[in-house]
This record gives C-alpha cells, sequence and structure tokens, in this order.
C-alpha cells in the first residue's frame, strides 16, 4: 500500500492502516528527532510523541495526494524541536543546557567522539537539507535497507522515477557535503 | 578528489552521521496505543454530535435495527425471485446481534447531575513530561453524560473498606460522604506503594458511571489507577475491569489501554457501561508528588437491579383419572 492509501485508510478510521504508516515513518521520524537533538534519547522520545500524535489530530485534513507523508512528518517534527528548545529557554536552562552538551558529545552513544560528534552535525544538517523525497530514498537505501521495488510502492511511483529520484539524492548529498568539508570551521 | 571515491563511502556516511540506535520497544509500543486513542478520539469528534459513549450506544442499536431492516429486505428480495436464494457468503438468515445495550433502547437518556467542588486551581499549564500514557490536560468542563433516566448515586453513604486498614489521614467513610472538597479534613491519606478501596453497594446493580475524585488540591497525577466491579468482597466472582491506566503491568491487574490524567476539581468519569456487579474497588499506586494514595470522593451512578420476580406458584397437577 502506498502512503497516499494508508491516509485515506487512517481517515476513514483504519487503525490497522494508521499502524502501519507509524511503523512505515517511525525510523525516520526517529533519527531526525535524534540528530537534530543530538543523541539526546528522552528528548528524540518526546519530539517523536509529539510529532505523531500531532499527525494523528491533523490527519483528516491532509490530501492524500498532495506531497510526501514522510515530508509532512519530519516538517511536524521540525517545528517540536523547535518548540521543545524554546520550551527548554523558557522553563529552565536545563533542557538547553542537557541539548547543549550531547551536541559536544552524545550522551546516548557509546562510540562518540569529537570527530563522530562533527560528522554527525554535518550529516544531519545536510539530510535536513535536502528535498523531503531525496532524503526519505537516501534513508530508505542505506539505513533500511530497502529494494527499489519497496520504495516504489511506499511513494506510489515506478521503479524508473525511484531509481532518477536516488541518483539526484546521491549527487545533491555529495555536493552538500564537499561543500561543508570546504567551508571553514 | 572528492568525498565518495568508493561505491560504499556513502552508505558510510550517511550510516556514521545518520544512524540512531532503535528507540526503546516499550516506547514504540505506549506511542503506538496512544495514536489509535487519538484517532479513536478524533473520529468520535468528527461524527455527529454524541455527548459521550452511552449515547453512541443508542445510535449503535438503532444503526443495528436499521441494518437488520435493510438487510433482510434484500434477502428476502432476493429469495423471492424467481430460481432465488442467498448467493454464497450472504447468511440465508437472520443478522449477527448488536452490541449489549447499556440501557435499553426503550429508556430515555438524561444527563447525569454531578454536584462539583471548588475548583482548587486555575490554568491548564503543566509540568508533566509530555508521554504517551499521560492524557493531556486541558481543565475544560466535560461534556454531558448521559444515562437512562431514575439513575442515582449508588455509592453515597454505603460502608467502605480498604487495602490499608488504618488511614494515615482521615476515615473510609470519607470516600461516601457527599463531600468532593479539596481542603483538609475531606480527604484519605493510605500509605505508599499500591492500595485500593473497596464500596459495597449492598446489592447488584447495573453501573452506568464511576466518578473518584483523588486529591485535587494541585496539578498531580495518580499512577496504575484501576477499578474493578465484582460480585463478591474478595473479587474472585464475575471480576470486571472498568478502567484501567496500569500501562506497564506494574500492579499485576494487567496491562491497561486507559490513560494517565491529571487530577482536578471535575473527577474522573468513567464510563462503566452498564456493567453489573455488587462491589467497586479502585487501586493506586502513589502519585506524581509522593508514594501516597488520597481519595476524596467515589461515586457510582446506576440502579439497583430489580429483584427477580416471585415464581408463579406451581399449577396443582391434574387429578389422574380413575
Amino acid at each position: 500500500m502506498s502512503d497516499a492509501d494508508l491516509v485515506r485508510a487512517i481517515q476513514a478510521g483504519d487503525e490497522t492502516a494508521l499502524a502501519a504508516l507509524y511503523q512505515r515513518h517511525l525510523p525516520s521520524v526517529w533519527r531526525f528527532a535524534f540528530s537534530r537533538l543530538a543523541g539526546n534519547t528522552a528528548a528524540a522520545e518526546d519530539v517523536a510523541s509529539e510529532t505523531f500524535l500531532a499527525a494523528v489530530r491533523q490527519i483528516g485534513r491532509l490530501a492524500p495526494e498532495g506531497g510526501s507523508v514522510g515530508g509532512w512528518l519530519i516538517g511536524i517534527a521540525r517545528h517540536k524541536v523547535q518548540d521543545l528548545r524554546r520550551r527548554g529557554a523558557r522553563r529552565s536552562a536545563a533542557l538547553t543546557e542537557k541539548i547543549t552538551a550531547a551536541q559536544a558529545a552524545p550522551a546516548d552513544d557509546p562510540s562518540a567522539s569529537l570527530e563522530t560528534a562533527e560528522l554527525r552535525q554535518r550529516v544531519g544538517a545536510i539530510m535536513d537539507g535536502l528535498e523531503d523525497d531525496e532524503r526519505a530514498v537516501l534513508e530508505w537505501k542505506y539505513l533500511d535497507g530497502l529494494s527499489v521495488r519497496e520504495m516504489a510502492a511506499r511513494l506510489g511511483r515506478t521503479e524508473k522515477a525511484i531509481e532518477a529520484a536516488l541518483y539526484r539524492a546521491r549527487q545533491s548529498f555529495r555536493a552538500a557535503y564537499e561543500r561543508a568539508q570546504r567551508a571553514p570551521r | 578528489m572528492g568525498a565518495f571515491e568508493k561505491p560504499d563511502d556513502l552508505a558510510n556516511v550517511i550510516q556514521a552521521g545518520y544512524g540512531a540506535p532503535p528507540p526503546r520497544e516499550a516506547f514504540v509500543r505506549g506511542l503506538g496505543e496512544r495514536m489509535r486513542v487519538e484517532l479513536r478520539a478524533s473520529q468520535e469528534a468528527a461524527a455527529p454530535a454524541r455527548p459521550h459513549r452511552a449515547l453512541s450506544v443508542r445510535w449503535q442499536w438503532a444503526l443495528a435495527a436499521a441494518a437488520t431492516v435493510v438487510l433482510a429486505a434484500g434477502i428476502a428480495a432476493i429469495a423471492l425471485r424467481p430460481g432465488g436464494g442467498a448467493p454464497p457468503g450472504l447468511p440465508s438468515v437472520g443478522v449477527p446481534p448488536g452490541p449489549e445495550p447499556e440501557g435499553t433502547p426503550e429508556e430515555k437518556m438524561v444527563p447525569l447531575e454531578i454536584k462539583l467542588p471548588r475548583a482548587l486551581f486555575i490554568g491548564t499549564d503543566t509540568n508533566f513530561k509530555p508521554s504517551p500514557y499521560l492524557e493531556n490536560f486541558d481543565g475544560k468542563p466535560r461534556p454531558p453524560f448521559l444515562a437512562p433516566e431514575g439513575t442515582v448515586n449508588l455509592a453515597l453513604g454505603k460502608p467502605v473498606t480498604s487495602s490499608d486498614s488504618e488511614p494515615i489521614i482521615g476515615a473510609l467513610k470519607l470516600l461516601t460522604d457527599g463531600d468532593k472538597e479539596g481542603s483538609d479534613g475531606s480527604f484519605v491519606e493510605f500509605g505508599p506503594g499500591k492500595q485500593w478501596v473497596q464500596i459495597d453497594l449492598k446489592g447488584p446493580c447495573t453501573m452506568y458511571a464511576i466518578v473518584v475524585w483523588h486529591f485535587h488540591g494541585e496539578k498531580r497525577v495518580y499512577h496504575d489507577v484501576v477499578i474493578q466491579a465484582a460480585d463478591d468482597p474478595d473479587f474472585i466472582e464475575n471480576v470486571r475491569t472498568v478502567y484501567n491506566n496500569d500501562y506497564d503491568n506494574s500492579s499485576g491487574l494487567g496491562i491497561g489501554r486507559d490513560l494517565e490524567y491529571v487530577e482536578n476539581y471535575q473527577g474522573r468519569l468513567i464510563n462503566a457501561q452498564g456493567v453489573q456487579g455488587r462491589y467497586v474497588r479502585l487501586s493506586s499506586k502513589g502519585n506524581s508528588s509522593n508514594d501516597q494514595n488520597h481519595y476524596i470522593e467515589v461515586e457510582v451512578y446506576g440502579k439497583p437491579l430489580a429483584p427477580a420476580p416471585p415464581a408463579p406458584p406451581a399449577a396443582a397437577p391434574a387429578a389422574a383419572p380413575k
């Protein structure tokens, strides 16, 4: 079932479709939150929770064919990360400190080092800057191990279209990565 | 020279720079459950105005009756045509039974009148960390709850027992004395950890709603709130759970699918959905402020079950022919 099919089913109250959409997109939202919050697992859980709950509340207004569901979810998650930072800054400095500290050395990643933290920060920024579909296909290909056929089914496109999207995504990622490497630190 | 000379370089960079350990299984499960609850709530909100689930059952009965008529007419039309008969996959007679009613369809449904105490705090801002197990606190008045006409608070003045025979503060009778104020002198405090209180309704009853006020003088959340009804005081016979928000089964009464909630002056209204029983038991296991358990009032709205009509006198045996 494509994402658009799942959205239509959820709008009709289908809980199985909701579970399928959740299972499909949780890894992506989770990685986004984990990356933007520099490996702070507790904060990433907050963001992922708030993102999916907001999505369920808003899904009735989503046009199934209107765009990428994954991109829509990441858009919500982006706002939730900002909210979390604002709340942290307003209520107490504790959360901000926690995130800042985690940015320096990710607390939940035992293999963390300064170099790894820098790489995470750079790759996270690049992934965040890609088009929704480009980011999605790179994640699905290199982190989730999906085949081109599976990606095509998810997005409701042909395999050729996915191959073309993968090609563009690799090019975009390479170009952005090289730009970041050349940039003064 | 480019950054990605070998085919695997790009994959390695993405995995090292964007990979993440998987989220906790309990978190994933809990969030999935919370989403399911949200979806149901949004579906109900989008449906025609239905103040509470008690009313929805009336709708379900009406719809079931209408479906029965339509299906029966359809089957009759098929059966009556030349060479007719039910097509494969369709039942030839009857339809599945509808849901159990909370009140009979003939009963008039009226809003429950629940007298509320004074609110002891204002605002909706809480310091609780968002959690998939905690309901959002909006502090708004709850919608009216419809119950069959003639429903009363069966718990008022009824005897109370508890797992903690000597409460730290207060007396057990405070739970059913009608006083719901959150001030000193109105609540009972039980010891730390899991504790329960039990109300004897003094006869089998049909329950439509249970309203519980834990301590509501501040925004706090009581944990592992479980409410059950049973036919016997030891909770062995015909035990039915009407509310359970113990999401990790730490109280040992089963994993609950209900959400934790922030206490306030309105208390928590639980739709008992017409459950029948004589005893009601409410458990909890500490709260967000301390390990103790507090109760101010418990109301059980329902009707006593009518005693079975006396059996008609047995007919005199006919005289045997001689």
